[in-house]
């Protein structure tokens, strides 16, 4: 299964959500492949940290590889027979990269903030998938609001938008606005492996993992 | 007629092709028929050397600005001397 983790707004979470997937999916005994194809190279980073902090436990237990433009296409592609799952983390803009990232993906999750910037962006991201679509007819695509307010009517009202976004349905699979996300990230962890343990992460990122890999099964 | 529709990509490589590059990309591209980028290693404390002064003039230069200016004063001057040795 081909995920890419995208959206054309910068700074709402997609690597935080792609390499949390990545460990996840790895832990269930999966072959998964990330492929950071975000020019920051985030991802990239964080395999480092990870590979360093889990040195004494065999490294990170998922393969990384940066792919830039075309090549996020054609090298994925290419890589999709020897892994089991692939998950692409792509950069914040309307690049080629991201575009290639459409055209392989089975399934194109974008996480986006409860904030007016973030949802009018949803629109430009869902004319991109009905072209994407053209090329990959199996194309699934879904909008899913992440760092979530602990409270008032920001995330309702930004759900709300979303909803009436055609081509991007939304995932029922909000994560919070939790310190647990960046402390793990900051250790190359999954929230999983953080300690101490958020069970609110937890449980959030649990149901997005489940609901994301139950679409093409 | 004047006013057309946004061009529907044909094929796939069209539709990637319509994507920007990412901005480290566009910056090593930006050249006009007439300029060649390069890329310049610069000794960190020489660097700091160079910020110091433009920090220092005001309205400060921009950085490229600086070094241009400096690569067309020395060229003057190389320019100078070959002149005066020529005489």
């Amino acid at each position: 299964m081909i995920i890419a983790c995208g959206g054309i707004k910068g700074g709402v979470g997609k690597t935080t959500i792609a390499t949390n997937l990545a460990i996840i999916r790895a832990a269930t005994g999966s072959d998964v492949l990330l492929v950071d194809a975000d020019d920051q190279e985030t991802s990239s980073d964080f395999t480092i940290v990870r590979n360093e902090t889990l040195a004494d436990k065999g490294g990170a237990g998922y393969t990384s590889v940066k792919l830039h433009g075309a090549a996020v296409r054609s090298d994925t592609l290419k890589l999709s027979s020897k892994y089991s799952d692939i998950i692409i983390d792509v950069g914040g803009r309307d690049t080629a990269g991201q575009r290639a990232a459409l055209s392989v993906a089975d399934v194109y999750i974008v996480p986006f903030l409860p904030a007016s910037f973030d949802v009018w962006s949803l629109e430009k991201v869902s004319t991109l998938v009905q072209e994407a679509i053209a090329f990959n007819p199996e194309l699934k695509a879904y909008c899913l609001l992440n760092r979530a307010d602990a409270q008032g009517k920001d995330n309702e009202e930004a759900i709300e938008i979303a909803n009436d976004i055609k081509g991007l349905a939304y995932l029922k699979a909000s994560l919070g606005n939790r310190k647990a996300f960046r402390s793990a990230s900051a250790q190359g962890l999954a929230v999983t492996e953080l300690k101490p343990f958020d069970p609110k992460a937890v449980a959030e990122i649990t149901v997005l993992y489940e609901s994301i890999f139950s679409i093409s099964n | 007629m004047p006013v057309k529709k946004k061009p529907i990509a044909s094929t796939v490589d069209e539709f990637i092709g319509q994507g920007g590059l990412p901005p480290a990309d566009i910056h090593t591209e930006s050249t006009t028929a007439k300029e060649k980028a390069l890329k310049l290693r610069l000794d960190e404390s020489l660097l700091k050397e160079i910020d110091e002064i433009i920090n220092s003039k005001r309205p400060s230069p921009s950085r490229h600005h600086w070094i241009v200016s400096a690569i067309v004063e020395k060229l003057d001057r190389e320019k100078l001397k070959a002149y005066q040795s020529d005489i």
